[in-house]
């Protein structure tokens, strides 16, 4: 078992770390203050190959493996989770669903204007009754003579606002419940789809989210991504990508927590020595290091696999929920020991503490693991 | 345009002072932190990747060093660079600066129709910025230290800024020359994914002193033209203090005037 890095994978790491500090940080504390997503990182990281690692080189990737690409991702969100995501989720998301679900006319007509940071590519599954439970799903899709109608609405969707391609998940018959979902792509443009910004975000600031409504759109039958009643399993793929890269994003927001609590506690000096020196602190930066520590190989294992093509659903599901959760308590300890300067954004603390509370919920809650771990572990079902 | 660059891997200088060791005169390289291109030279590298996107051209990234200095010579291949050069034996081991300006040389005169060679202003470890001027020495070439701005004129001419105290000076020089390159250039670009995957599987040359043909005792430890008497960590003091004023100017007025009577400014 070789836990080193290989020279391809140092390189990604030291690069993408490099391209965080001169293209995210720069500009982050304006951005979250203002909770604005500025879309030029989208084609900066697209122009550095950083925007779809993972998709193939065919359709404008660079055919990483997940390992490298999650190791790409973690130094992205060392500078900042919520930036990161809102650039990056179509590739991720939406964009495997497409890599593996769509005709070859789909993937060619749609990746490569997203791996080059040209168009935005946005999955849209989460509705008001839909969250974990994808049956709920109420966004419905008619057939009529050659093309589908759409109504419904989703919420929460990451460049929701702002995505020019939407690949939604919608019931074409009720009675069927999952069997009858099935995936479009709608582009922004076509009558009756709309978009507002998400405002208010306690977290993900600096990125960009949005609800959509669709309201008798007409979409041509050649939209329609794979066949109907797989859809939940081919958005699942796509969740699953995403899903590796959290893990990956946490572990990097704790890492960045981590290094500014090690230089904050050698520089502060309360009560003679600096804050470092006082077993209460040093106990705890300890404890962050064991933590990140045991997320970061639990991820790069289930990059491994995935990777490889083994089943990881276990694996995953411990990953994901541990490096949120890990990344929550963290960040949150991080504030801590900067004491009130942990709460301006003149630290990284603040900005991560509020994109790990996200985190623990988006791509599944710690719970939702939970069970997802228990059913493996036990072969029964405790979803409802 | 055929451009060699000469690269050299050193301890990273962003690593913490304490981080460091020292034994017997020698730093002492600290365990799981990897080594980096020098920074003053992926300046040079990043110039030589500017003249060859305005005119074409290929870039060769040498440098002398171990199997280890492979990774600096791919740091310059991501960035852009076409070609490298691995100049390792057991006879190099221990050169000083001028030791190692002779071994390049040496190299670069194996190197088909070398139009320009770029070097770094000075390396991060010693800062003696002694290989460029020596490498121009031995190849018998013109140089240009500190160039901040590099223009290819028409009959092979190169226009270069060369950068002075209280501005810079503007020369021509007919090519082929030595230049090495100020950090006024500006920030190197960063190496592109696809930069990397293509570095990481290309096959970089090694060459030996068989290759070179170099004269033994001018290189290694024993041609030491310099010697180093001791060598010893910097004492740092640190203090903080706040510069007041009852208004924005004045601060600044008042900052300008405490890092004056520093001797910072």
């Amino acid at each position: 078992m070789d836990f080193e890095l290989n020279e391809e994978q140092i390189m990604f790491q030291d690069m993408a770390r490099k391209f965080a500090e001169r293209e995210i940080l720069p500009t982050l504390k304006e951005n979250v203050r203002e909770d604005r997503f500025d879309r030029d990182i989208v084609k900066k990281l697209a122009s550095q190959g950083l925007l779809a690692p993972h998709l193939p080189q065919e359709y404008g990737g660079l055919g990483l493996d997940y390992l490298t690409s999650a190791i790409i991702w973690e130094q992205l969100c060392w500078a900042s989770l919520a930036i990161t995501q809102a650039a990056t989720s179509g590739p991720i998301q939406p964009g495997t669903n497409l890599l593996d679900a769509g005709t070859e006319e789909q993937k060619q007509k749609y990746l490569p204007p997203v791996c080059s940071g040209d168009s935005m590519l946005v999955g849209a599954v989460v509705e008001p009754n839909a969250g974990s439970d994808s049956s709920m799903i109420e966004t419905s899709a008619v057939r009529k003579d050659d093309h589908w109608v759409i109504n419904g609405n989703k919420i929460f969707i990451t460049n929701g606002e702002i995505g020019d391609v939407i690949l939604v998940i919608a019931q074409t018959d009720k009675t069927q419940g999952m069997k009858g979902l099935a995936t479009f792509i709608i582009e922004r443009g076509m009558p009756g789809f709309s978009s507002v910004p998400l405002k208010g975000k306690m977290g993900w600031r600096g990125g960009s989210e949005g609800n959509l409504r669709f309201t008798d759109v007409e979409v041509p039958l050649e939209n329609k991504v794979g066949e109907t009643g797989r859809a939940l399993r081919n958005a699942l793929r796509g969740i699953d990508t995403a899903r590796l890269f959290l893990s990956a994003g946490c572990i990097g927001i704790a890492q960045s927590c981590l290094d500014s609590c090690v230089k904050y506690a050698k520089e502060r000096v309360q009560f003679g020595k600096p804050i470092g020196g006082h077993q209460l602190v040093q106990g705890v930066i300890a404890d962050m290091a064991m933590k990140i520590e045991a997320a970061r190989w639990l991820a790069y294992r289930v990059a491994d696999m995935k990777t490889r093509g083994i089943r990881h659903i276990k694996e995953m599901s411990c990953s994901k929920s541990f490096s949120a959760e890990m990344a929550l308590w963290v960040t949150s300890q991080a504030i801590k020991i900067h004491g009130a300067f942990g709460t301006v954004d003149d630290y990284p603390v603040a900005h991560h503490y509020q994109d790990a509370i996200v985190a623990t919920i988006l791509g599944g809650t710690a719970q939702m693991h939970q069970l997802t771990i228990g059913q493996q572990l036990l072969g029964i079902p405790a979803f409802s | 345009m055929n451009i060699v660059v000469c690269v050299k891997q050193v301890l990273d200088p962003e690593m913490p002072t304490e981080k460091f060791r020292l034994k017997d005169n020698q730093v002492i390289s600290p365990e799981g932190i990897p080594l980096v291109i020098n920074p003053c030279d992926a300046q040079a590298v990043e110039a030589a990747l500017r003249v060859k996107e305005k005119h074409g051209g290929k870039i060769t990234a040498i440098t002398v060093g171990t199997d280890e200095s492979k990774e600096v010579v791919r740091r310059a291949l991501a960035m852009g660079a076409d070609e490298g050069i691995i100049l390792t034996d057991d006879a190099f081991a221990g050169s000083d600066s001028l030791a190692t300006a002779y071994i390049l040389a040496q190299a670069i005169q194996k190197i088909d129709a070398v139009d320009l060679v770029l070097c770094g202003r000075e390396a991060a470890d010693w800062s003696m910025g002694i290989v460029g001027p020596v490498l121009a020495e031995r190849l018998n070439l013109p140089l240009i230290t500190l160039a901040k701005n590099i223009e290819l004129l028409d009959n092979n001419i190169l226009k270069v800024e060369r950068i002075i105290p209280d501005g810079y000076q503007v020369f021509e020089v007919s090519l082929p020359a030595v230049l090495t390159v100020s950090n006024e250039i500006g920030l190197p670009r960063l190496p592109t994914g696809m930069g990397i995957i293509n570095a990481v599987r290309k096959e970089i040359p090694v060459w030996s002193n068989q290759d070179i043909n170099t004269d033994v005792s001018l290189i290694g430890a024993n041609a030491e033209g310099l010697k180093l008497l001791s060598l010893s960590m910097p004492e740092r003091e640190r203090k903080c203090e706040i510069v007041g004023g009852e208004t924005p100017d004045e601060v600044a007025g008042n900052l300008a005037g405490k890092l004056r009577v520093a001797g910072v400014i």
